[in-house]
């Protein structure tokens, strides 16, 4: 979205924009932080909340950190890591701290806080005890695995198995194979299957890359991945596939029965209206206390 | 008649830590603050409500660890030596603040208080705080619901259905062996709902949990009463969601109740300032300087400088704040009862531990909450969802999406650049299981301890403390450490139990460090398909 393109829309169709992208409290932004809400929050992928957390914690007295420090990656070599969504994007270093305060949904950094204080003890850790186990590199098969993180991220990650480079290298021989890219293939299969998908959009991956968090073109839709390399001549090879997830809704459902009435004054934040449904679903007995199933 | 009813949940949990292998062990102080700031002030509070005939109903979710390492002889000696060494260092402080009256008044109230807790704990309820609940609940005041095994985080366990099983039923079997009835309610760790988990839930008998708003809200169709009744979903649960407006008003650590200037400071413990000789006695066997409890300040402002704590002060602004509160769910429950036309059910539900140990004055607040909505008989009533379930009704039936109460709403606390590596190896150990029970149906022996062994390595592996921990950083070493350390312990089983070369004496010690569930049946992991009705909702999702 462009900037002059925002600019020239009302603060009202600013206000319905940003919240549907989860923004609430914004009664007290200008025009201006609510253009630049905007322009961050499509620019930057969201969950870039350590910007608006270092800004909660210059409030805060000084606590001792964890000693974690700068470590080998625990997990096995990844590689080059895709995209993180907490990494920072300069247009958020530029927003007022009202604009990050708006960019929240329900549950606040507070309560976050609140909740992390249950381990907190006012002490640096315990040092680190050593069973001598690390993680296997690997497990031996070619697999990918796809899990919902929120509305707009995924996040998928991989092995390849042992044999496998040898099993490309007998397909497509060794020059072919070292010119190939290897693509996370992103298929929209919403009601449909990954043979006859809405959309498709490859990822490059780095090369050593195990995991990847992938941003979403659209939200609410099914979506599963193959995990492949794209060869010079630019066929796909499936190395594997992935499960199916679905993303979850971010605003409350167009869905209504006309019968009833609407209840508007609820408010927008809850639910216009609704029909129960009848007794033929099989929820008869809830009144009574029963539980037909 | 109320016009509508507040529902308080307080969910309490720990992960399990227990170290026997060590005298004593940092993290172990998790369990012993929460103790004496949070559990046994709640129950003084339920005891003198009840002492003193007030009617009330709280819903209160009690996790299998946390009532496990209640139950646990060792812990609980070391928390009668842990309150007694506070009870000691108090009496020396009394002496020490002398000449200084403002903080011996402070030293005397944590001497009271720590005093009491001694007693409390060992005198009457003889170790095992568990009894307190359990009798709170059984003279109509407490409804308990239970909370997954491990408190694993669902949501991300969807690609093994065998470990959302064996979370689920095992917590149901644990709540029914201590607490002698089977759960109506179930706590979702952190709230993580996901399309289906009810049909898990109905599997093992439970009939409701609980979302946050939106996760109701955002439900198809949209909820004709908000977040003000339950709704039912498919698989025949029924969900209650967390209310936006009471929610706000404890939860924010600077706009809620909790961060009101005379409160109690969390931070500053007097511990820090102390000679250090004075103190070692009380720091754990490394030395370092930690936080004993003794907070002598109060929150004062967003300044460094922090004042002397005022208990009377702090106590007046309690039952102020307790006014207020209550004045607002009166309003809320009138005003939403005149547009629904039924009463509504104000869920307010909040970690157990916020009350006492972030804020000092909560069980107070909440004591005299409950005793002026009894009092005054108003509009405003107190409900479980089980109560308001049996007289309330009929009920929505809407389908709900993924959702949790944790940091935006869905599953980032758990799955970001600081956690995502363990979900590839907790994974693989899940499937691992399944195969060992499948390929070991019938198991006896050592085989079969070793089998049921490795499920307990894996279910603490699952413990969603790891990752929240790992993302806030704070103590993020030990949960690292743990994590590796039973997927290392599991692993090694499960290549022992192929290879038909269990290792007993090493099984043996981890038997006594690990010890959760004594009755698990491994074979739960055999069980790998999702439950029936889900694969048709399932399908019914992706039709639209």
């Amino acid at each position: 979205m462009k900037r002059s393109v925002l600019e020239g829309k009302t603060v009202v169709e600013l206000r319905a924009l940003a919240r549907d992208r989860g923004a609430t409290e914004l009664s007290k932004l200008r025009k201006a932080e609510l253009v630049d809400l905007l322009l961050a929050v499509d620019a930057a992928p969201r969950g870039s909340e350590s910007v608006a957390d270092r800004a909660a914690q210059a409030a805060e007295p000084s606590r001792p950190t964890s000693m974690a420090g700068a470590k080998a990656p625990r997990g096995g070599a990844s590689g080059r890591r895709g995209q993180k969504p907490e990494e920072i994007d300069e247009r958020w270093e530029a927003l007022s701290p009202r604009t990050h305060r708006a960019f929240s949904a329900y549950r606040t950094r507070c309560e976050q806080r609140i909740k992390a204080s249950k381990y907190y003890l006012g002490v640096p850790d315990s040092s680190e005890l050593d069973e001598g186990f690390e993680y296997p590199e690997s497990y031996g098969e070619s697999a990918i695995t796809l899990m919902v993180r929120d509305p707009y991220w995924l996040f998928a990650y991989w092995e390849l198995s042992p044999h496998l480079r040898g099993e490309l290298l007998d397909r497509i021989g060794e020059e072919d194979l070292a010119r190939s890219r290897l693509v996370l293939r992103v298929y929209d299969v919403t009601r449909s299957s990954p043979d006859r998908p809405a959309s498709i959009h490859d990822i490059d991956v780095a090369p050593g890359a195990r995991n990847w968090y992938i941003n979403v073109m659209r939200v609410e839709r099914d979506y599963c991945v193959d995990l492949g390399i794209i060869t010079p001549d630019g066929t796909f090879i499936v190395i594997a596939r992935s499960n199916v997830v679905s993303l979850p809704p971010v605003g409350p459902s167009e869905v209504v029965d006309e019968e009833w009435v609407t209840l508007e004054a609820l408010g927008e934040l809850y639910a216009r209206v609704e029909s129960e449904r009848g007794p033929s679903s099989g929820s008869g007995g809830w009144g009574s206390g029963g539980w037909g199933r | 008649m109320p016009k509508g009813y507040l529902s308080l949940v307080l969910h309490a949990h720990l992960p399990y830590v227990r170290h026997p292998e060590y005298k004593s062990f940092l993290e172990e102080d998790w369990l012993f603050e929460a103790i004496t700031e949070t559990y046994i002030p709640l129950i003084r509070v339920f005891q003198r409500l009840t002492d003193d005939g007030v009617d009330f109903r709280v819903t209160l979710s009690l996790s299998p660890p946390l009532v496990t390492m209640l139950q646990d002889p060792l812990l609980q000696e070391r928390y009668v030596r842990h309150i007694t060494g506070l009870v000691e260092l108090t009496e020396k402080e009394i002496d020490r603040c002398a000449g200084e009256p403002r903080l011996r008044v402070l030293a005397e109230m944590y001497h009271s208080i720590f005093d009491e807790c001694r007693r409390v704990f060992t005198e009457e309820y003889g170790l095992d705080l568990v009894r307190a609940f359990r009798a709170f609940r059984d003279a109509g005041k407490l409804e308990i619901t239970t909370c997954a095994a491990t408190h694993g985080y669902l949501p991300l366990m969807q690609q093994q259905p065998a470990s959302i099983r064996a979370q689920l039923r095992l917590a149901v079997e644990h709540h029914r062996a201590a607490l002698g009835r089977d759960p109506a309610g179930i706590w979702l760790p952190e709230c993580g709902y996901f399309p289906g988990v009810d049909t898990y839930l109905a599997e093992v008998g439970i009939r409701f949990t609980f979302v946050d708003s939106h996760g109701v809200l955002h439900a198809v169709p949209k909820p004709r009463y908000g977040t003000f009744a339950p709704v039912v979903t498919p698989g025949g649960v029924a969900v209650f969601a967390r209310d936006l407006e009471s929610s706000k008003q404890v939860w924010s650590a600077e706009e809620g109740y909790p961060g009101d200037y005379s409160y109690r400071d969390f931070y500053r413990d007097y511990a820090y300032e102390l000679d250090y000789d004075y103190v070692k006695p009380y720091l754990g066997a490394d030395g370092f300087r930690k936080m004993l409890g003794l907070k002598y300040y109060r929150i004062t402002g967003k300044t460094e400088t922090k004042e002397l704590y005022d208990p009377e002060v702090a106590r007046a602004r309690a039952r102020e704040h307790a006014a207020n509160f209550m004045f607002n769910r009166e309003h809320q429950a009138e005003h939403l009862e005149s547009l629904l036309g039924r009463p509504p059910i104000i869920v307010a539900p909040y970690d157990a531990e916020l009350f006492g140990h972030w804020w000092f004055e909560g069980p107070m607040w909440l004591e005299e909450l409950l005793r002026k909505i009894d009092e005054v008989r108003g509009p405003l009533g107190t409900a479980t969802p089980s109560d308001y379930l049996e007289n309330q009704g009929p009920f929505q039936t809407a389908r709900l999406f993924h959702s949790s109460w944790g940091y935006r709403g869905y599953s980032e606390v758990w799955l970001n650049g600081s956690n995502d590596y363990v979900y590839p190896h907790v994974h693989r150990a899940a499937k691992r299981m399944t195969e060992l029970a499948k390929t070991y149906p019938d198991a006896s022996g050592l085989r079969l301890r070793a089998l049921n062994q490795a499920a307990r390595e894996l279910l603490l592996a699952q413990s969603s403390d790891w990752a929240f921990i790992m993302k806030t950083g704070m103590m993020a070493e030990y949960a690292h450490k743990r994590t590796r350390d039973h997927v290392s312990r599991f692993t090694r089983l499960y290549e022992e139990i192929k290879g038909n070369r269990v290792d007993e004496k090493r099984l043996a010690e981890i038997e006594w460090r690990d010890r959760i569930f004594p009755e698990i049946d491994y074979r739960v992991y055999a069980e790998d398909e999702p439950p029936a009705e889900m694969v048709e909702s399932a399908r019914g999702l992706s039709a639209g």
